[in-house]
């Protein structure tokens, strides 16, 4: 029997007589006992200041600890919320047949099972909200609760994305790639950070239990890759929420750079595909609505590697030129092929060349030019040698010059997108 | 002796004549099927060529790098190309070999029973050999593509 069938059963039996709740708070988990324990009593702290008279359920989804995990939060929360466990990787399969599905940065395999499994029980019960945070967290606090639930119940938003203070180049996936184009595509300024912590309205839950996206190739690309492009492309009231630095047990994770990349971007090309009629119409972009208390740009962070960097995209050059010959426009690849003649230390990615690679690697993807995972895969170093350029470019000035450049980018993003719209349409 | 020699001539041209008149259909069979070969090989490869650009195989091709090795052994023709011009030859071998089987030669009597026997084989390693290609084509990609993003 499938997990989808087995799971309301077996919260109806935890959870007696109860039909109906105001908010669900789903914590997915695997190993995580030394954390989980805070993370939950910040839950706790956090729903009863926000909410104290509403009725709450915790969720806990396991992919099978071996720590007592499940029995952590059982402790810590009970008899003072409603709380049910399951287990949503039944017998620890590991369902999906390519490298790309791994678990993602929150170390929990089969994520999107969890996920599942909280929208469906938080559909059953009629739960006006649902908020799903992270058990690895660190930096988790009652605060939490606030930006993540309150928007929802009182404000009739359908979605708080987290948004972090982070490092002056942490985030530089979200901030080269996966931000400017969703902006330039769904016209919404929304940073595209995920992990940690999320607020969904009861509406948007049961619009997420609707698409096609948790089995197939949309489940292959992970749920944090997809959650902020469904909400955005169907039009949902989005926000983003200010959580603080996220600090994270990071023992279980160490996923290679490759795939989480192609995770991400495959995620937004997939999704490209499926909202094809939304984006091609949207122009320009807005602001969202932002909750919680904002933070200045991070501090400087640990020392990044140009050197490193920029011998990687030169390795890519020099081995992958005859893939990156079926992926990219000539005019493109020329383009490209410049840059391998430029010193390290005088590198430079110009971003109208930037925002036209990842034009034809979109097109390239729809058109089914290469296999997939090689195709998004064959980005990496490319991407490195984005990154290695911004951080030539700032890395001398105030961390305001990172945000300015970030902003530019995703103008050269929206500028360029007839470029897109009209190749994408003779494909 | 010279009522013979007419009668001999007579009898050697009757004779000839009634060969020629025995081969002769023969022939004018194997050139119809010559004729035919050449017709449904040619209507073949292009609704064939047509078949395979309808539905971007060459497209399909490249992106398992067949293209690429092809290219690399020196073909510089699309494989749908290749594929039409294969099937050219296969329909017209195979009248041509009906047609001189038609003649009834000691030669190429078992020829056709033969080629039957052989053309399973020959299909099988064909296709063996294609997914052998594709398979190490796809796993020299990935290979390739992991080692670059590991800096090796």
């Amino acid at each position: 029997m499938t997990m989808t069938k087995t799971v309301l059963p077996q919260v109806r039996q935890q959870i007696g007589d109860i039909e109906k709740i105001e908010v669900l708070v789903g914590i997915p988990t695997f190993n995580n006992a030394e954390t989980v324990g805070s993370v939950v009593k910040a839950v706790k702290a956090g729903i009863s200041k926000v909410c104290p008279h509403a009725s709450v359920l915790v969720l806990n989804a396991d992919a099978g600890s071996h720590d007592g995990t499940p029995e952590t939060i059982k402790h810590a929360l009970e008899p003072d919320l409603s709380t049910a466990f399951i287990q949503h990787l039944e017998g620890g399969v590991f369902p999906g047949p390519i490298s790309l599905q791994a678990p993602s940065e929150s170390g929990v395999p089969g994520r999107e099972h969890a996920f599942r499994a909280f929208f469906m029980i938080a559909e059953a019960l009629q739960a006006k909200a649902c908020v799903v945070v992270d058990a690895n967290l660190r930096s988790l606090t009652s605060d939490w609760m606030e930006v993540l639930l309150h928007p929802v119940i009182e404000k009739g938003v359908d979605y708080v994305a987290p948004l972090f203070r982070r490092a002056r180049y942490e985030g530089s996936l979200t901030n080269c790639i996966t931000y400017p184009l969703s902006r330039a595509l769904y016209g919404k300024k929304m940073r595209y950070q995920s992990g940690g912590g999320y607020g969904f309205s009861g509406k948007l839950v049961s619009l997420y239990l609707t698409k096609n996206v948790w089995e197939g190739v949309g489940a292959w690309y992970g749920i944090d890759s997809w959650l902020t492009t469904v909400a955005v492309a169907e039009g949902c009231e989005v926000s983003q929420g200010f959580l603080g630095t996220r600090i994270q047990d990071v023992k279980l994770t160490g996923i290679e750079l490759s795939v989480v990349l192609a995770q991400a971007v495959g995620a937004l090309f997939h999704l490209m595909e499926t909202y094809q009629e939304v984006w091609e119409g949207r122009m320009g972009s807005v602001p969202v609505p932002q909750f919680g208390f904002p933070y200045e740009p991070g501090p400087v962070g640990g020392a990044v590697n140009v050197e490193r960097m920029v011998r990687g995209f030169q390795q890519g050059l020099r081995d992958l030129l005859p893939i990156w010959e079926i992926i990219l426009a000539p005019d493109t690849l020329a383009g490209i092929l410049a840059l391998g003649l430029i010193e390290a230390e005088e590198f430079c990615f110009p971003e109208a060349l930037w925002v036209q690679t990842i034009y034809d690697f979109a097109l390239a993807y729809h058109e089914k030019a290469l296999h997939r995972e090689h195709l998004l895969k064959s980005l990496t170093p490319l991407y490195l040698g984005q990154t290695a350029s911004l951080v030539l470019r700032t890395r001398d000035g105030p961390p305001e010059d990172v945000e300015r450049a970030i902003e530019t980018l995703c103008k050269t993003f929206e500028h360029m997108k007839p470029y897109l719209t009209q190749r994408w349409r003779f494909l | 002796m010279s009522i013979l020699w007419p009668e001999a001539m007579l009898e050697a041209f009757r004779e000839t004549t009634l060969r020629i008149a025995h081969v002769l259909p023969k022939l004018l069979v194997l050139l119809t099927f010559l004729a035919l070969g050449l017709a449904v090989g040619w209507l073949i490869e292009i609704l064939l060529l047509r078949l395979l650009r309808a539905f971007h195989f060459d497209a399909l091709c490249e992106r398992f790098g067949l293209g690429s090795s092809l290219a690399k052994a020196g073909t510089k023709q699309s494989i749908s190309h290749l594929i039409g011009r294969l099937s050219f030859w296969l329909a017209f071998l195979l009248f041509a070999f009906t047609g001189i089987d038609a003649l009834d030669l000691t030669a190429t009597m078992n020829m056709m029973s033969g080629i039957t026997e052989f053309f399973p084989h020959t299909l099988t390693a064909g296709l063996l050999l294609l997914f052998g290609l594709l398979l190490a084509n796809f796993i020299a990609k990935a290979a390739l593509i992991a080692t670059v993003n590991a800096q090796i």
